[in-house]
């Protein structure tokens, strides 16, 4: 019987005693095995055989708590909180609109008769006080923290507008007599201030919301239920209830549940919404499949091998709001800024206030709290909060419907600098699936000799040449002999001795170095390596007996991605222990110009090197194994085709998919990202630098031209807004 | 506009008040902090609570290095604000629901200040690990 795992939401635990509690009620349901309970996170994983999740919740429920199945809970509760929240913010918004339109009325066309500010004090009331609780409340709780915000501006800002007006109705006399367009009233002012920083909340709220979907996305390509194959019948199950081991069904035009093994049937399946792929990839019986993709045209039969949080899909997404949660240099500046903001902003409030009320013109004290107003809602230090982090989420969630992962904002902005791009050739801009092209015997040996003691050499290694060396020889169907004290040299060969005798197979620099005699076949390496095969020599008791070409298929757009980066302006390298011949070759195929050739993998970090000390900023491209040096030493390192590998240490990004094109599109996407925060940063300081000296009256000496408080909280509505509207056009990218 | 003006009594009280205001705000945002200490809890994890409210309270955390904390930030408002909690050291950036209590693990690995803050920046935190004592 498979073994299961139930992760349950809990609720209501407050102590370590609620733990043990929940654990023995848990642990009294039959199936169960293990069950515990993490305080924490407030989750609880159960183990065991033919669990019912309704069992365990219900179990949960006489033990005095509440339970859910984990996974369906947080979203649904997020997505019922954040409409609780619009819908609130679309009321107070209305209500404050609805009420302020005759108070402006009566201000604006000089409506003026008996009582019209009683009138407007009637109106603007709940305006203020209802409408604009969400500012008064968030106020008094910042400032009992000794903290400031938002709340604390907007809030400070409309009591001084509404006070300075009530003190003005009931004691008309107690402010001196109005000058010019100074009106004694400022009640339209309140209104219009809190409807137009509620719309601009209520936008800003909905478009953030959007701005870290990307990942809620990314986890909505698994469908919600799976078509499991149980004694011979197939039966629909919520997800939560597949097991590692368990088989299903995937239709053609669905998608992969979790990830699994294929069991039956062959199909193509399209995975560009995890890698980024765009074309189709075939799979067949043994190859693994990642869930969340899409399925085409036939059926598959498929074997859990991860389900819940151990699948690709749940893992990227994991990485990915990781990155989101660090910070890009970049920001330092803004954080050290936005630390002193609020405070800041109110001191110069106070100041700008003192001085119009020294040397301002009468009424002073009219004038003075006028200017304060303005400043204290002009400022908007929301611009500056969300300038980088909106334009991270977006970029990283981008990248990660593409299939490429950035590990943090600091990879992010480190990628858009690259100067030149270094692939390693096997594996990444080839297939990495060697096959065995030529075989040439010296006069008098027979070419299944060659290949025969090529293969007892190779058998022994790891290398992807080996395994085609030895996998043409059993299709040939050669003796394979066996071999004693075999010895590989990384990057070189290997050499053992075989049939009594000591063979060598490797490159020409280990023969060479090992003293082999190699004139016989010389001609032979010269002409495969031009074609950009790379020759394997074989030498046996220092006589080369003749050698295999070996060649590795580019990968179909490997030319394609290699152009799109020199029409981004950059310069494109190929590293790797090939002959610079061979190498050669096959960068002429996929049109680049420059080789770095015959390099030991031991050797690779140190080129890399090389180049940054000639000033080259070098993104490393390799699969995160082999290379793991030099990807660490490159400014940014970069794993290929990670598939279900998802998190490569070495890696500043990381490939989900195999296609040269995402480097590409990796680097574009850095850059953009980074235009995008460099703009919002920009913006945000700009509005402020200029916005705060005119609301305090910078202009007025000159032009006799005062900023009212209601343009003031409209620039400052739409600063925030404008932000994360600029950030969200990455998502189109 | 002009300059002419009389140093009246007012005008003057004025400019003393204001220069009360801004030492005031001054002491009243960048003054000394209360600094509360995580306490052992459950499963060798040290555990603190934070109430989040217009702010973090306490808002200096005494920590241990190498000592995994559960921070409990427990949010009593819906105020936009603080609806994240980003704590850069330790990679976490976390949504807090309103009017309830979100754990977050960490193991400090090592000693320093590390700034914990709302989404925007706006609102601060600071967690102060220790190297903790042998024991």
């Amino acid at each position: 019987m498979p073994h299961q795992i139930i992760d349950l939401a809990l609720e209501g635990m407050h102590c370590a005693s609620c733990v043990t509690t929940i654990e023995n009620g848990l642990a009294r349901v039959p199936g169960v095995s293990e069950a515990s309970v993490n305080l924490g996170t407030g989750r609880a994983r159960v183990r065991g055989e033919n669990l019912e999740p309704d069992r365990l919740v219900e179990a949960v429920r006489k033990s005095g708590y509440g339970a859910q199945l984990a996974g369906d809970h947080e979203p649904e509760e997020d997505r019922a909180r954040a409409e609780t929240e619009t819908r609130d913010a679309r009321r107070r918004t209305l209500v404050a609109a609805v009420l302020t339109v005759p108070v402006l009325a009566i201000s604006m066309a000089g409506l003026r008769f008996r009582g019209s500010d009683y009138v407007q004090l009637a109106l603007t009331l709940p305006v203020y006080l209802w409408a604009g609780w969400p500012f008064l409340s968030g106020m008094v709780r910042t400032l009992r923290n000794r903290t400031a915000n938002m709340d604390t501006l907007v809030g400070l800002g409309t009591t001084a507008a509404f006070l300075l007006s009530v003190v003005a109705t009931f004691f008309p006399r107690a402010l001196p007599p109005t000058a010019g367009a100074m009106g004694s009233v400022y009640y339209e002012a309140v209104g219009v201030i809190l409807t137009l920083i509620l719309l601009g909340r209520y936008l800003e709220t909905r478009a953030r919301s959007r701005t870290s979907s990307a990942v809620r996305l990314l986890l909505d390509l698994a469908p919600k239920k799976a078509r499991l194959l149980r004694d011979g019948a197939e039966i629909e199950v919520p997800l939560s209830e597949v097991v590692v081991g368990d088989r299903f069904r995937v239709k053609p035009g669905d998608a992969v549940p979790v990830d699994g093994r294929v069991v039956a049937g062959r199909s193509a399946v399209d995975q560009s919404m995890v890698t980024g792929e765009s074309l189709p990839v075939e799979k067949n019986v043994g190859d693994t499949v990642i869930g969340g993709v899409l399925n085409q045209e036939g059926v598959l039969e498929i074997e859990a091998t991860a389900v819940g949080r151990d699948t690709v899909l749940a893992r990227i997404a994991e990485l990915v709001q990781e990155a989101q949660a660090s910070k890009p240099p970049i920001q330092k500046l803004a954080d050290r800024i936005a630390g002193v903001f609020v405070p800041a902003v109110l001191m110069i409030a106070v100041a700008a206030w003192v001085v119009w009320y020294v040397a301002g013109p009468e009424p002073r004290a009219g004038y003075a709290t006028y200017v304060l107003a303005s400043i204290l809602l002009i400022a908007c230090p929301c611009a500056l909060g969300l300038a980088t982090p909106t334009a991270v989420l977006v970029g990283t969630g981008r990248a990660a419907r593409a299939g490429i992962l950035f590990r943090d904002a600091d990879a992010l902005e480190r990628a858009r600098r690259v100067t030149t791009v270094l692939f390693d050739k096997t594996g990444t801009v080839t297939e990495g699936k060697p096959r065995v092209t030529d075989v040439v015997a010296v006069p008098g040996i027979a070419e299944g000799d060659v290949l025969a003691t090529a293969a007892a050499l190779e058998k022994g290694s790891a290398h992807p040449v080996a395994s085609a060396v030895v996998a043409t020889a059993a299709e040939r169907g050669l003796a394979v002999p066996a071999v004693e004290s075999f010895e590989s040299k990384s990057g070189r060969g290997v050499h053992a001795v075989v049939g009594g005798r000591r063979a060598i197979a490797g490159n020409v620099r280990f023969l060479e170095e090992s003293g082999v005699d190699f004139a016989p076949v010389e001609d032979a390496v010269e002409r495969l390596s031009g074609d950009g095969k790379t020759p394997l020599l074989v030498a046996v008791d220092g006589q080369a007996i003749g050698l295999l070409a070996v060649a590795d298929r580019e990968k179909p757009d490997s030319a394609r991605a290699i152009a799109a980066l020199k029409a981004q302006g950059l310069e494109v390298a190929i590293i790797t222990g090939d002959r610079e011949k061979t190498a050669r070759a096959v960068a002429a195929r996929v049109g680049v110009d420059e080789v770095i050739a015959e390099v030991l993998p031991e050797d690779k970090a140190a080129r890399v090197k090389e180049l940054q000390d000639r000033g080259k900023v070098v993104a490393m491209v390799g699969d995160g194994v082999n290379d793991a040096p030099a990807l660490a030493q490159a400014d940014v390192g970069i794993a290929i085709g990670a598939g279900a590998d998802v998190a490569i240490e070495s890696a500043d990004i990381t490939l989900v998919g195999g296609s040269l094109e995402s480097v590409a599109r990796a680097i574009a996407l850095s850059r953009d990202t980074l235009a995008a925060i460099r703009q919002n940063l920009f913006f945000a300081f700009f509005y402020n630098v200029i916005g705060i000296p005119i609301a305090a009256g910078a202009l007025y000496p000159a032009t006799g031209w005062l900023l009212s408080p209601m343009i003031a909280a409209a620039a400052m509505a739409f600063s925030s807004v404008s932000v994360v509207a600029n950030s969200l056009r990455l998502a189109r990218r | 506009m002009t300059l002419a003006f009389a140093w009246t009594p007012d005008r003057i009280a004025a400019i003393a008040a204001g220069a009360a205001a801004c030492v005031f705000l001054y002491l009243f945002f960048f003054g000394r902090r209360r600094t509360v200490a995580a306490q052992p809890g459950s499963g060798g994890r040290d555990q603190v609570t934070v109430v989040v409210s217009g702010g973090y309270r306490p808002d200096v955390i005494l920590a241990k290095k190498g000592i995994p904390l559960t921070i409990v930030f427990d949010r009593q408002e819906d105020s936009p604000c603080s609806d994240e909690v980003v704590l850069p050291e330790f990679r976490v950036r976390r949504r807090l629901p309103a009017f309830r209590k979100t754990s977050i693990e960490i193991l400090p690995k090592r000693a320093g200040e590390f700034p914990f803050s709302c989404g925007m920046n706006m609102l601060h935190g600071k967690i102060r690990v220790v190297e903790s004592p042998s024991r």
